[in-house]
């Protein structure tokens, strides 16, 4: 039952890296494996965090599969790129966990200086070891080789600081049973947010307001 | 304008709960990176896909970063600010609380002031009544309980202190013999340690000063207080002790006077009455009737003269000359004076009956006096319907006293004439009816007063009499019946 258990949440950890990570490769560096948006690295930091180490087995599992599966890499390559990114999970969640696990997610400021200082470093672990293992089985140009280790590493960062936080702030509390599931003013409240957010974006980003066009 | 999702994620994550905001987060990272990858948005122009999207990442990393930073900082300031409303508020409360007990022990010191209040005027008005009282007070502590000379004078009021000789100079804290060494050795000494020692009230009753107030008589009263404190009460009785003396002194002048008046009186009276009887025997048969009557008349006058100097010359005696006091069988003495008066008693066939009678520290022929004309009285003021039964009988009271009484049913009197009938010359019913000089009762009462002791009667008009009186220095009962002439007669 126990086995059962890990084999399962193993897994599902794989399968939702897996997903991710195929997201993230369709929007990579050409040629490369670097994806400037890894949404992955946040998933795989949560998991280690509330499974431990069977985690890493998942993440080692997703991420080699997903190289091996959308980029032209070799086994081995994708082997060492799945290792360093179940290290840097392990790792970050052994630095990173007690920072944002807790009841109210990065509720202090110490916490979120110290997230927001950690997580680069934390994240050096697999753009080093990715890069590295694409260079030396002769999958990437040299020439590429800053820019891709840049994007890799930003990819990673962006997606621990944008997932991470999201999925511990919605993992289900105790408090939770006490409150209403879902009162009409909160319903409200995440209506007008999405909304609110939505306009802003398409202010500042949408084709039919950019103000270079407006005025030629 | 590119900033305004920025400014957006600010307010959201502002006002939501860390899932609001993060989720907000999340939105906008998701729409940001669309419409980059569509190549809309100020990092898509002129560069590459990767380029866009870097630059687009750092944005988005950037601005929730400084989302969750700007939320975690005004939640700290609010917790801060609930903290400290909290701590002002649990400060309040106990500042409230604290005024409550202020005023609780502020009501109570008032209700405490009030009475010390109370208690101060009546202390006050106690002082007032020790220090105005006309009798002198005084308290007394014993330094050394092994030395009975240690008194110390406490306190001592406004009289005492007048009373004393000390008017103006406060002897409290002064030693008692420093104060006045006349004490040594004196009654007060000794009544101060009773006092103190057992606990119970010891009275000097004529203490004599010599020094402080040279001549000064006066009444001591000790009283414990608590060791090592007694108090002392004192009054000058000097007058009184002084006009006692006098009194005494002009009542022996007056007992002298009487004896040597009615002493003198009786030689000159004699003279008259052998006179009287002379004439008499020379001229008896050649006497008219009515110049006999005078004679007879002049000598029962003579006679009676005689009976009031014999009386007066009792009465004298009784205050002046005594005998050594001796133990006196009252019984016996009233048997002895039944048996002189047998002949009235068979003539008047009067029973007399005579109990147990005390054995009393007396001088004998006064107290055969005093039975005498008791008993005499009893037999001779009978009704004239029928003969008088006299009972005469005693008992032993507490404390050394014993009493007899001398019960008669005879005529009796009126008890509002008892004042009159113990002094001398005075008499309730006329000579004719009962003979006699009044001297017989004011005899009794002054032998008596002599041996210490009280007469009472107690009557009533056709009831007969009952005399009773208590004398001191009785110490045993002669139990037996001494008399009865009824059953002598028998």
């Amino acid at each position: 039952m126990q086995r059962l258990r890990i084999c399962a949440s193993v897994l599902a950890v794989a399968a939702a890296y897996y997903v991710l990570a195929r997201v993230g490769l369709a929007l990579s560096l050409a040629g490369t494996a670097s994806c400037p948006i890894w949404p992955a690295s946040g998933v795989a930091l949560v998991a280690a965090v509330v499974l431990g180490r069977e985690a890493a087995l998942g993440v080692f599992l997703g991420a080699a599969l997903a190289n091996a599966h959308a980029t032209s890499a070799s086994i081995l390559a994708c082997a060492v790129i799945g290792a360093g990114s179940a290290a840097q999970a392990l790792v970050g969640a052994r630095v990173l966990g007690p920072l944002v696990a807790g009841e109210d997610t990065l509720a202090r400021s110490r916490d979120v200086i110290r997230f927001s200082v950690l997580t680069p470093l934390v994240c050096l672990i697999s753009a080093w070891v990715g890069i590295a293992a694409l260079t030396f089985t002769n999958a990437l140009d040299p020439a590429l080789i800053p820019r891709a280790w840049l994007t890799w590493w930003i990819g990673d960062v962006v997606g621990i600081l944008i997932t991470a936080p999201l999925l511990f702030a919605w993992r289900p509390r105790p408090s939770d049973e006490l409150g209403e599931p879902l009162s009409p003013g909160r319903a409200l409240s995440a209506l007008t947010t999405v909304a609110l957010l939505y306009a802003s974006v398409r202010l500042g980003f949408g084709e039919t307001f950019r103000l270079g066009t407006s005025y030629p | 304008m590119s900033f305004l999702p920025f400014t957006a994620l600010l307010w959201v994550t502002l006002l939501l709960d860390s899932r609001g905001a993060t989720a907000g987060a999340a939105l906008l990272a998701a729409m940001v990176q669309w419409y980059t990858v569509r190549g809309l948005g100020p990092f898509a122009g002129g560069r590459g896909l990767t380029d866009a999207l870097l630059l687009s990442s750092v944005y988005l990393a950037l601005t929730a970063l400084t989302a969750l930073l700007l939320r975690a900082l005004l939640a700290e300031r609010h917790a801060a600010l609930a903290a400290v409303r909290a701590e002002q508020s649990a400060l309040e409360h106990r500042v409230s609380e604290q005024d409550e007990d202020l005023w609780t022990a502020n009501v109570s010191l008032r209700v405490a002031a009030v009475a010390r209040r109370q208690d101060g005027h009546r202390i006050q008005l106690y002082r007032q009544i020790v220090d105005e009282l006309p009798s002198g007070i005084a308290v007394l502590r014993l330094e050394n309980a092994g030395d009975p000379e240690s008194w110390r004078i406490v306190e001592m009021n406004h009289a005492g202190q007048s009373l004393a000789g000390a008017a103006g100079e406060n002897p409290a804290g002064k030693r008692l013999l420093d104060f006045a060494p006349e004490v040594r050795n004196t009654d007060l000494l000794r009544a101060c340690a009773e006092a103190l020692n057992q606990n119970h009230d010891v009275e000097v009753v004529n203490f004599v000063s010599t020094e402080r107030v040279p001549g000064g008589h006066f009444s001591i009263k000790v009283f414990p207080l608590g060791a090592p404190l007694v108090g002392i009460v004192f009054e000058d009785v000097t007058a009184r002790r002084e006009a006692e003396a006098a009194l005494a002194r002009s009542n022996a002048e007056l007992t002298q006077f009487a004896y040597v008046a009615s002493h003198d009186l009786q030689a000159p009276l004699r003279k008259a009455s052998a006179f009287a009887d002379q004439l008499k025997l020379r001229l008896g048969s050649r006497l008219d009737e009515t110049s006999l009557d005078f004679l007879q008349r002049l000598g029962r006058s003579l006679d009676g003269m005689q009976a009031l100097i014999d009386g007066l010359l009792q009465l004298a005696r009784a205050a002046t000359q005594a005998q050594p006091a001796r133990d006196v069988d009252l019984g016996s003495v009233a048997a002895g004076v039944v048996g002189d008066l047998e002949d009235l008693i068979s003539r008047s066939d009067a029973r007399v009956r005579i109990e147990a009678m005390p054995v009393v520290l007396g001088d004998p022929s006064q107290m055969r006096q005093l039975l005498q004309n008791l008993i005499g009285n009893a037999l001779k003021f009978k009704r004239r319907d029928r003969p008088v039964t006299v009972r005469v009988r005693g008992r032993l009271l507490g404390d050394g006293r014993g009493e007899f009484s001398v019960a008669d049913d005879g005529a009796g009197f009126d008890m509002k004439f008892a004042s009159r009938l113990f002094q001398p010359f005075q008499r309730l019913h006329s000579v004719k009816d009962y003979p006699g000089t009044g001297m017989g009762l004011a005899i009794c009462q002054k032998i008596v007063e002599r041996h210490g002791g009280s007469i009472s009667v107690d009557s009533a008009p056709g009831r007969g009499t009952t005399f009773t009186v208590s004398l001191p220095g009785c110490r045993s009962m002669n139990t037996e019946e001494l008399w009865n002439s009824a059953s002598a007669s028998s």
